[in-house]
């Protein structure tokens, strides 16, 4: 590793020289890398001495050198970027005794702004992955990396070589592949599986410039959003999560709330946070636009560039009242479209440009650099491949075999390439047909820098010394072009010569560059400016270029391949925080599946589970069915990413026992592979739309949801007479809420009478949190994060399917309304940390009992396994060690927080309200003889929330942020009649809706 | 009697004895508390020396007290702060150089067996030189003082509350051998918080005789969670 001595800042300084430096030897014989590791998760090591008394003695052996050095038991941080996709938001590795342990938002970072969504948080986990690479294959056999180069030089002289990547955001890398494709004649080919091809040909049309516009949600006051998942899945989740909630505050004086329509063909997690949600067919998006466009052209005074475009689409009252909504919002409203059709998205182009909206919330100027994938490209190259015209093909960051269609003849097409060479980290399907493998590192242990928006820069540093053999693939190229500089030179390099020279910073180059380093971000301006001139005609001709998608025929129903918002792709396959990540909508986890609407599912006569037969010609999935409310009856919805070659590594996930069932049979893969039913046409590969059969195939399969575990509603047959229903997710109108802010949220009130005796004083703080449930849009990003800090185990499908999830934190999904005012609540369910807390009173141990700060404590070395507790619990938070969970994976031992106690078998666990931090933060306050600061202390879910959702504090220090919340006019407690008081607020829901035209105000929590 | 008293009372005598023993021996203690243990350790580092007759403060080596949760025990290389240049006692240094003086040559670098481990450890040679080729290899401790896994225990709360180390770690300027003075039990902790916590403005002493110093509005905590996470 590069020397990393000349890095000024403490935050970044104190990287270990190499692996063996981490953690320190302490069997004197074969102390190989192995050994450090295993030791690693621990700061003294222990040996079984034979013959001793005592048993265990244990060892402290502290690092030799005394510069650089960690100081034991003391976090620090460094900046860096996550690598978890193109978005590239900035991040805080907390680490440990030289690795990291925990990421974290960097607050400093201009686009992320601090959050960090599930894929980020669970990024981490891939770094202590055992199944990555080491070191590079020639020909499926282990090879040094002078002869790996070796094979790759020989082939490519005098050949037509062929690099295919996906879009490439470290501006340094795409340095080093310009220089390397001017040096062989090569080309480049970009190409995104979540692609944004249609996006960026719609404005190549329209305004001669192929970009993707940044898109500003805090500057839009009515945003109108077609297919497009922005808080959940699609380009910048967290950067645009950040801008939404930004233009979301119903409080106070100032307060304002955006407009958010919403029209989509399944129910997406952005869908589930809008307004006023319509379904649509997937035939009827381009429609639906084309009429859009209609009325706003009338509006703008432009009747005739409506063209002839046909128009015959649902809703058309509700679309003529969004057009006068834009068209009232104009220059401060934003269209978005989420469209594999060009000509779907020439149309969301032009209702912008009529509205007047380019320059103001969507930038052209500093477009977005997360998608260049050109879908066209790719078809030519795998024509080109086809047709044996390529010698040499790099493939960077793709599997390419699992995402295409089976029809495209992926593999075959891979043959007749001379020398396919991958860079694969893990084993997938192209790179077992690849002559050469140079695996690439994982983001955290290798230098890299990324451009996600133009003119914003961030830096990614190792740290931790490589787990790995590994190479980035801008070195690879390097060393292939016979360039023997390391990673860190060559990304230096790049900044030395192309971003230095465009700042205005005074001082060395070094100097900038450390500051870069240690801050993870800078601005940069940039020099290039995008020419968009908007041609009048671009929309007719893009229109005329892409066929309209076809309405599906009776008895068939459309398609829509969609991403989860845990495992958006087949790349985050392997994680088993992802994995087992409730799905927010569905809530299910380890598996993809079909929803369709109940409807829907009656005629079919299939039950949730029952396994259907997806097919169209020869191209056929099978999948269990899932029902879900919201979907167009006429869609059947499947996520892509699953059946990922591999993926049987979980078979051993979670305890093995004797009723255990494994989570995936052996050869087998978690869910299914869904590419088959991708549809090629000539211009792009299309993921929605395509009419397919769906016939029961009379299997079934059970389905593990999270949905009714841990259940708030009195069971029907248990309640007293009207009690039943308990007002649990609150819901208002921002109309309500402005007229009369006192009125708009109807709560249950604590009762004044107690049993309780005043006994527990609390008279120092009450550390509490207030959650806002218009800001939570049930990302799930806190629900990873928690399980990142607090040790949380994955237990696998079948303990699932048990009710034995060990989340602390949950996610609960409540349905309100029907039809098309159906309306989707998240709320974050975590221990409340009740004054009068239900569960201290029953724990014959004392286990659980009060702390004199607010706290409901667990101590796990007292419980012995009642689970009174549990029982007695409202909110069903808390959570049962049926097992000692396999921790036999001692690498991926490593992203275990030392604050925090495994537990072990037999003994309750729920949410310490991150006491770790809270003791930790009050420690470095008495250490500098200070009062703990308001805001000083962030819980880990508060941490990761994109959109500022989760406060906590000191409920008893009126100044605080938390206390004024908890009394502000939505605040109201989660079953305050039990009069438990709880320490957990939750701001009600508004909507910025007229009155809801049906339903309570009221979320259930079953649709 | 009986014919199947026998058997028992010899069973009970037998185990009373055995028991008797095995207690007897001086190293065996109730689980969790190792009250005077005193290990070999692998390096003869006397405390009494450099805490007692050189008075050095504690902090200066295990720095880590006033920062993190852990005192930390040095790394070689700060011993090198001092040991560069005291290689062995100073008696035998005056002898070298009188002996020297004498022969008329340049005196040689006198080391002790003991600091000898040390340079080794940091792979210096004869003159204290790094030789490359001998391994670096990290010096390995044995820990005296030991807490459960489930005990998070944090040094710099109570630095910072200003209480001698010797309240807990007893007379370390006179211990030859590092030795576990007090038993680290949860009810040896919780003595002095509870004495504390009760009455926050009489009971400050210390045992050593410091005093905690303590805010307006701050007690000692007796929470669970304190130090159970």
């Amino acid at each position: 590793m590069t020397d990393t001595s000349h890095h000024a800042a403490d935050r970044h300084s104190r990287i270990p020289a190499t692996i063996d430096d981490l953690v320190l030897p302490v069997e004197r014989e074969g102390s190989s890398r192995r050994t450090f590791l295993k030791l690693a998760g621990f700061g003294v090591a222990s040996a079984t001495l034979a013959g001793c008394s005592r048993g265990v003695t244990r060892l402290v052996v502290p690092r030799l050198d005394a510069s650089d050095s960690v100081t034991p038991g003391l976090a620090y941080w460094t900046a860096t970027t996550c690598g978890g996709c193109e978005a590239r938001c900035g991040v805080l590795a907390r680490c440990r005794d030289g690795r990291p342990v925990k990421l974290e938002g960097n607050p400093e970072h201009a686009i992320s702004r601090g959050g960090l969504c599930a894929v980020g948080q669970a990024s981490l986990l891939d770094l202590y992955d055992g199944t990555r690479r080491d070191g590079a294959l020639v020909r499926g056999k282990k090879a040094s990396w002078n002869d790996a180069d070796a094979v790759v030089r020989a082939a490519l002289a005098n050949s037509r070589v062929r690099i295919l990547t996906r879009t490439i955001t470290s501006p340094s890398t795409r340095a080093g592949i310009e220089r390397f494709t001017k040096q062989f004649g090569a080309s480049h080919v970009e190409w995104d599986p979540r692609s944004a091809s249609a996006i960026l040909a719609a404005h190549d049309a329209c305004f001669g410039a192929r970009v993707l516009p940044r898109m500003h949600f805090d500057r839009a006051h009515v945003i109108a959003s077609f297919d497009a998942d922005f808080l959940g899945t699609w380009l910048s989740p967290v950067d645009f999560a950040r801008d939404y909630a930004a233009g979301r505050r119903p409080d106070g004086d100032d307060a304002t709330m955006s407009r958010h329509v919403h029209v989509e063909s399944h129910l997406s997690l952005t869908g589930s946070a809008a307004d006023e949600r319509l379904a649509v067919a997937p035939s009827e998006l381009r429609p639906t636009l084309a009429l859009l466009r209609k009325h706003v052209a009338d509006l703008a005074g432009a009747a005739d560039a409506a063209g002839s475009e046909p128009t015959d689409a649902p809703y058309a009252t509700r679309i003529e009242h969004l057009a006068q909504e834009l068209w009232g919002a104009r220059g401060k409203s934003l269209v978005v479209c989420g469209s594999d059709n060009a000509g779907t998205q020439a149309l969301t182009v032009h209702i912008n440009q009529l509205l007047g909206n380019y320059g103001k919330t969507l930038d052209l100027e500093q477009p977005s650099l997360v998608r260049r994938g050109d879908d066209k490209a790719l078809l030519a190259l795998i024509e080109e491949m086809r047709n044996g015209k390529v010698d040499v093909l790099i493939v960077d960051g793709l599997d390419l075999v699992y995402e295409l269609p089976d029809d495209v003849g992926t593999t075959e097409a891979l043959t007749k390439v001379g020398t396919v060479v991958s860079t694969s980290p893990l084993a997938d399907e192209t790179s077992a047909v690849a002559a050469v493998v140079a695996p690439t590192p994982h983001e955290l242990e290798s230098w890299n820098d990324a451009e996600a928006v133009r003119g914003h820069f961030s830096l990614s540093q190792p740290t931790v010394p490589p787990l790995r053999a590994a190479r980035t693939l801008r070195h690879s190229l390097a060393a292939w072009m016979g360039d023997d500089t390391d990673d860190h030179d060559l990304v230096q390099a790049y900044w030395q010569t192309s971003v230095y020279p465009r700042t205005k910073a005074k001082g060395s180059f070094q100097s900038f560059f450390d500051r870069a380093l240690h801050d993870g971000y800078v601005a940069v301006p940039s020099p290039e400016r995008t020419r968009a001139r908007w041609r009048a005609d671009g929309p007719a001709k893009m229109l005329a270029a892409s066929a309209a998608p076809a309405a599906v025929a009776d008895g068939s129903l459309a398609l829509v391949v969609y991403s989860k918002v845990g495992v958006p792709e087949g790349r985050n396959a392997h994680n088993p925080w992802l994995q087992e990540m409730p799905d927010p909508l569905t809530t299910l986890v380890w598996d993809n599946y079909a929803c369709v609407a109940p409807a829907t599912a009656a005629r079919m006569g299939v039950r949730p589970g029952d396994v259907v037969r997806i097919a169209d010609g020869d191209a056929a999935v099978e999948v269990p069915v899932r029902t879900l409310p919201g979907i167009h009856p006429d869609t059947i919805a499947v996520a892509r990413g699953y059946g990922v070659s591999g993926t049987d590594r979980f078979s051993s996930i979670g305890p093995s026992w004797l009723e255990g069932e494994l989570t995936v049979q052996e050869g087998g893969t978690v869910g299914r592979r869904v590419s088959p039913l991708l549809t090629l046409d000539k211009n792009s590969l299309r993921t929605s739309g395509r009419a397919v059969t769906v016939t029961p195939t009379g299997d079934h399969e059970d389905l593990a949801g999270t949905q009714d575990h841990h259940r708030l509603e009195v069971p029907a047959h248990l309640a007293v007479r009207g009690g039943a229903v308990r007002d649990v997710a609150l819901v208002t109108t921002f109309e309500k809420l402005q007229k009369d802010p006192d009125h708009a949220v109807h709560a249950h009130e604590a009762h004044d009478v107690s049993l309780w005796p005043t006994d527990h004083a609390n008279d120092g703080p009450r550390w509490g949190m207030a959650i806002d449930l218009a800001a939570c849009n049930g990302c799930s990003g806190c629900v990873v994060a928690c399980q990142a800090e607090n040790n949380v185990p994955s237990v696998g499908k079948d303990e699932v399917l048990r009710h034995r999830e060990m989340t602390w934190l949950r996610m609960d999904r409540y349905f309100s309304g029907t039809g098309d005012d159906l309306r989707v609540h998240h709320q974050p369910m975590m221990c409340h940390h009740c004054a009068n807390a239900p569960c201290e009173t029953v724990c014959p141990v004392l286990a659980t009992a009060h702390s004199s700060d607010g706290l409901n404590q667990q101590v796990y070395n007292r419980c012995v396994g009642t689970r009174y507790c549990a029982n007695n619990c409202p909110y069903k938070v808390r959570r049962f060690n049926w097992f000692d969970y396999p921790r036999a994976d001692e690498l991926n031992n490593l992203a275990l927080n030392p604050d925090v106690t495994v537990r072990s078998r037999g003994v309750m666990e729920k949410c310490s309200m991150c006491v770790q931090r809270i003791q930790e933060g009050k420690a470095e306050a008495a250490r500098r003889g200070e009062d703990v600061a308001d805001g000083a202390i962030q819980m880990a879910c508060q941490q990761s929330c994109p959109s500022g959702a989760i406060v906590f504090g000191d409920l008893h220090d009126p100044e605080s942020a938390v206390a004024k919340l908890a009394h502000g006019p939505r605040s109201y407690q989660v079953l305050a009649e039990l009069n438990v008081d709880p320490g957990v607020t939750y701001l009600a829901d508004v909507r910025n809706a007229s009155e809801f035209a049906n339903g309570s105000g009221t979320g259930e929590r079953h649709g | 009697m009986s014919s199947w008293t026998a058997p028992i009372v010899f069973a009970a005598c037998s185990l009373v004895i055995g028991l008797g023993a095995v207690l007897a021996e001086s190293n065996v203690r109730v689980t969790g508390n190792n009250l005077g243990y005193e290990p070999e350790q692998p390096i003869h580092f006397s405390h009494r020396v450099h805490a007692g007759e050189l008075q050095m403060d504690c902090l200066s080596c295990h720095y880590g007290a006033e920062k993190s949760r852990h005192a930390g025990v040095p790394p070689a290389e700060l011993c090198m702060g001092c040991h560069a240049h005291v290689t062995s006692t100073l008696d035998v240094k005056l002898q070298e150089k009188a002996l020297a003086e004498a022969e008329g040559r340049e005196p040689k670098t006198i080391v002790s067996v003991e600091l000898r481990k040390l340079y080794d450890a940091l792979g210096l040679d004869g003159e204290l030189k790094t030789d490359p080729t001998k391994e670096r290899r990290p010096i390995e401790w044995v820990r005296v003082h030991n807490l459960p896994d489930y005990v998070y225990f944090d040094h710099r709360v109570h630095v910072a509350r200003g209480l001698a180390c010797q309240t807990c770690h007893g007379p370390v300027g006179s211990m030859e051998r590092i030795r576990q003075e007090s038993t680290l039990a949860m009810g040896w902790c919780m003595d002095c918080h509870r004495k504390n916590a009760a009455d926050p403005t009489a009971a400050r002493a210390t045992p050593a005789g410091g005093a905690i110093e303590l805010g307006d509005g701050e007690h000692v905590s007796i929470d669970c969670a304190r130090c159970h996470y």
